[in-house]
């Protein structure tokens, strides 16, 4: 989505950029009372009982899940993990870090070592394009394939959606409903990016502003301002 | 330099008289920002950067070790400067000494904001007098207390038929002010009792209404343990007053009228020096003769005067203050800082209660009762509405008591720097049994919100962002943040016993949006009366959001 804006009000005597190189901005959640610590607490559980499955405290796991995630939802991995620093793991001045929980879900859901198979599609050298990871991915066995479903829909809904699922439906005669979907917590409820796509928002949540809905809903892509200043006081 | 220059007030009371005297030349001195040059006076803010010079990091779980004491160079530079901060002066990276760093970009802003807190706290919390607060007595009376520092919401929202608000910089006009909104009720009382007539200069005149005992949501009232209801107030600074006095906002059919106007407040700001707009939300327990003697609460002598209903007595109390809300507004922060102080002995941790490590008495909680204590953070049995005869006892044989429990604790964070601030204050203040739970404050510098100040160059300064989309809250850290008092009702609910899985942390989470308390998310759908037609022209946005603050909707 291009350069963000630097802010200029983040007081820093001196200093002229905000934010290291290389390190994007989004916000990740953080619970009250974690704090950073969340990410390092947690022991990630993965199909096998050896520690190679894919590892949600390691930086390059995470940045790996960031350009899959990103090749396979197409919004830009600065937008899925803002204020993200690759090189510490840390989810720098985002509190709600919503990658880390779908990390975590994934990794969890996934029996079939497809989730860090798909890993290691973007983990290639030299570095994978967006075009690169979707080839490897349509190359994989239904099991990948479905679970990069699973992943898309867990991005844009912040619901789980069990890949067996999605493929009994994909072959099924009469295609149905899935009503097994879950939401994976009051958290990513409100997360999912087709709100913030849409300029909309779930049941019972909205951080918009009050008479949003009396004006055209913006699009994420534009990059002039928004609207006209209204006039001042 | 020493403190507060420019308030050199003085509280003497002679025989029957009130005597505010303030220096006219002291208050005409205002460090007006570039933009508005009519700026209020009020109180006096320091408009340079200020870090805080405590070695180690405060994120802990530990105080560092060989932090305490304080070098006494150190606290002077906080202590001995203009305590009351301007702005912010926050960093992701160092604060300035290497040690300072925190493990993380979120901690370091943390630490800026809860360090910014607490130098807020002490500046609002020091004596009127302009003496310093390492002198200040339990009832000495603070500076947020003073008339010409803040008003009374209820003070400035009058009914259509009165004459509006004003606010002299005076004290005969303060006073004349204050004697024309006294109620009737209290004017009766003052008739029948010369000696509170007398005392009449000392005590805060708090009028009720249903927010003063009703907590945020309607969640409901808060009794303690002498079965008095908890009463909560609300107050402003003079540059909210200015603005929505300036712009009608302070009845229904000026906010109506002004439909046009896309509330934004004055927001303070380094530059200049300027306060901004700086709003308080206080809550108090009504003390017992052994509190007052125990002199462990700031108090204030007051006229409280119950809630609207077919009788309002007018009633001589002593308040004890439990729960301190202080929200700034700076040209750094337009969705406003949220900083919550409450008494230290007010309720226990859920971490404490589990492991039965009370340490009692507490201003409600029970450590006593056996088998028959209350359910925990449950609500009062209705009727809510306090029963004039019963003069704030919510029943009359005192059968309900509020048996609240902190649901989350304070960070280690949020600890340490009480620690800190308690070991620069003398041992016997007062101040030391009052401590920061955190500081609230939004995160997001681009993208989903529309960054701290608004796109658009031609803006004038002090170019807040007017338009607050797509994300009006712009994710404020911490995500959830309670008052034990405030938000009694809305804490985070206490986690399922469930044997969890690896995911239960994740899905079982206690606290839910807007459900679960957050200064922020709840504030940014505040709206007024404004109203404005529908098809309005292409382009032009409505802009009915009144700026965070709930105060415009009790425009009568």
């Amino acid at each position: 989505m291009g350069t963000l804006p630097t802010d200029r009000h983040n007081d820093r005597p001196g200093a002229a950029a905000p934010e290291p190189d290389g390190s994007f901005s989004r916000r990740a959640m953080l619970a009250g009372t974690m704090a950073a610590t969340a990410t390092a607490a947690v022991a990630p559980i993965s199909g096998s009982a050896f520690a190679a499955g894919p590892d949600v405290n390691s930086p390059q796991d995470m940045m790996a899940f960031l350009l899959l995630s990103e090749a396979l939802t197409g919004v830009d991995k600065q937008l899925l993990a803002p204020e993200f620093d690759p090189k510490t793991n840390d989810p720098g001045t985002d509190p709600i870090n919503i990658k880390n929980d779908y990390f975590r879900w994934i990794n969890a859901k996934d029996t079939t070592s497809s989730f860090a198979a798909m890993l290691t599609f973007a983990k290639k050298n030299p570095a994978p394009s967006a075009a690169d990871i979707i080839a490897s991915v349509n190359a994989g066995n239904d099991d990948i394939k479905f679970l990069a479903r699973s992943i898309v829909l867990l991005w844009y809904l912040g619901s789980w959606y069990e890949p067996k699922d999605l493929k009994d439906q994909a072959t099924a005669a009469n295609p149905g409903r899935i009503n097994s979907s879950e939401v994976l917590s009051p958290k990513a409820y409100t997360q999912g990016l087709v709100w913030q796509i849409a300029g909309a928002h779930p049941m019972g949540y909205s951080n918009l502003q009050f008479g949003y809905w009396s004006r055209n809903p913006r699009d994420p892509n534009d990059q002039p301002p928004l609207l006209p200043t209204p006039k001042s006081p | 330099m020493r403190f507060s220059r420019s308030s050199m007030a003085e509280l003497a009371s002679a025989a029957g008289g009130i005597l505010l005297m303030l220096s006219a030349a002291s208050l005409a001195q205002t460090t007006a920002p570039a933009a508005s040059p009519a700026q209020p006076s009020g109180l006096e803010c320091n408009g340079t950067r200020i870090l805080d010079p405590f070695k180690g990091k405060l994120a802990g779980p530990d105080l560092p070790p060989g932090l305490l004491p304080i070098a006494a160079a150190d606290r002077d530079k906080i202590f001995k400067s203009v305590l009351l901060p301007c702005q912010e002066n926050v960093n992701p990276g160092a604060q300035g000494d290497p040690a300072g760093i925190e493990g993380s970009g979120l901690e370091n802003l943390q630490r800026g904001f809860d360090f910014y807190s607490w130098r807020t706290f002490l500046a609002l919390n020091s004596p009127a007098d302009g003496t310093p607060i390492e002198t200040a007595q339990a009832e000495t009376p603070t500076k947020w207390e003073h008339p010409n520092n803040f008003k009374q919401l209820l003070d400035v929202m009058l009914p259509s038929d009165l004459q509006p608000p004003v606010w002299p910089a005076d004290a005969k006009g303060m006073n004349d002010e204050r004697d024309r909104l006294m109620p009737q009720e209290c004017r009766d009382l003052l008739n029948a009792r010369p000696d509170l007539a007398k005392d009449l200069p000392n005590r805060m005149i708090v009028k009720m209404i249903e927010e003063s005992f009703n907590e945020p949501f309607k969640t409901g009232p808060l009794i303690d343990q002498q079965g008095h209801y908890a009463i909560f107030d609300i107050l402003m600074n003079r540059q909210m007053f200015k603005y929505i006095t300036d712009n009608h906002l302070n009845t229904k059919a000026g906010q109506a009228e002004n439909a046009d106007l896309a509330v934004d407040f004055p927001p303070g700001q380094n530059a200049g020096a300027a306060f901004g707009s700086f709003m308080l939300k206080v809550s108090w327990k009504i003390l017992t003769p052994e509190e007052i003697a125990a002199k462990t609460f700031h108090m204030r002598r007051a006229l409280v005067l119950m809630p609207p209903g077919e009788k309002r007595p007018c009633l001589d109390r002593t308040l004890g203050l439990i729960g301190f809300h202080a929200v700034h507004k700076t040209v750094g922060r337009p969705q406003w800082i949220w900083t919550s102080f409450e008494h230290v002995k007010n309720v226990p941790d859920r971490t404490e209660v589990a492991a039965n490590k009370l340490s009692g008495p507490y201003n409600f909680f029970s450590v006593k009762c056996k088998a028959d204590c209350p359910a925990e953070n449950a609500t009062p049995p209705y009727p809510w509405d306090p029963d004039p005869a019963l003069e704030l006892r919510f029943r009359k044989d005192d059968s309900f008591k509020s048996q609240i429990v902190r649901e989350t604790s304070l960070t280690p964070a949020a600890r340490n720097m009480n620690a800190v601030f308690h070991s620069m204050l003398p041992a016997n203040s007062v101040w030391q049994n009052y401590m920061l739970l955190s500081t609230q404050w939004p995160t997001a510098f681009a993208t989903h919100c529309t960054g701290l100040h608004t796109q658009n160059a031609g803006t004038p300064a002090p170019q807040t962002d007017f338009v607050k989309q797509p994300d009006m809250t712009c994710s404020p850290a911490p995500p959830f943040l309670a008052n034990s008092t405030l938000e009694t009702y809305s804490q985070a609910d206490r986690k399922p016993d469930n044997k969890g899985d690896s995911l239960a942390d994740l899905r079982d989470a206690p606290a839910v949006p807007l459900a679960t308390s957050s200064c922020i998310a709840c504030h940014g759908n505040a709206v007024g009366f404004q109203r404005t037609g529908s098809n309005r022209e292409a382009g032009r946005p409505n802009l009915n959001q009144s700026d965070f603050t709930f105060m415009l909707e009790k425009a009568q």
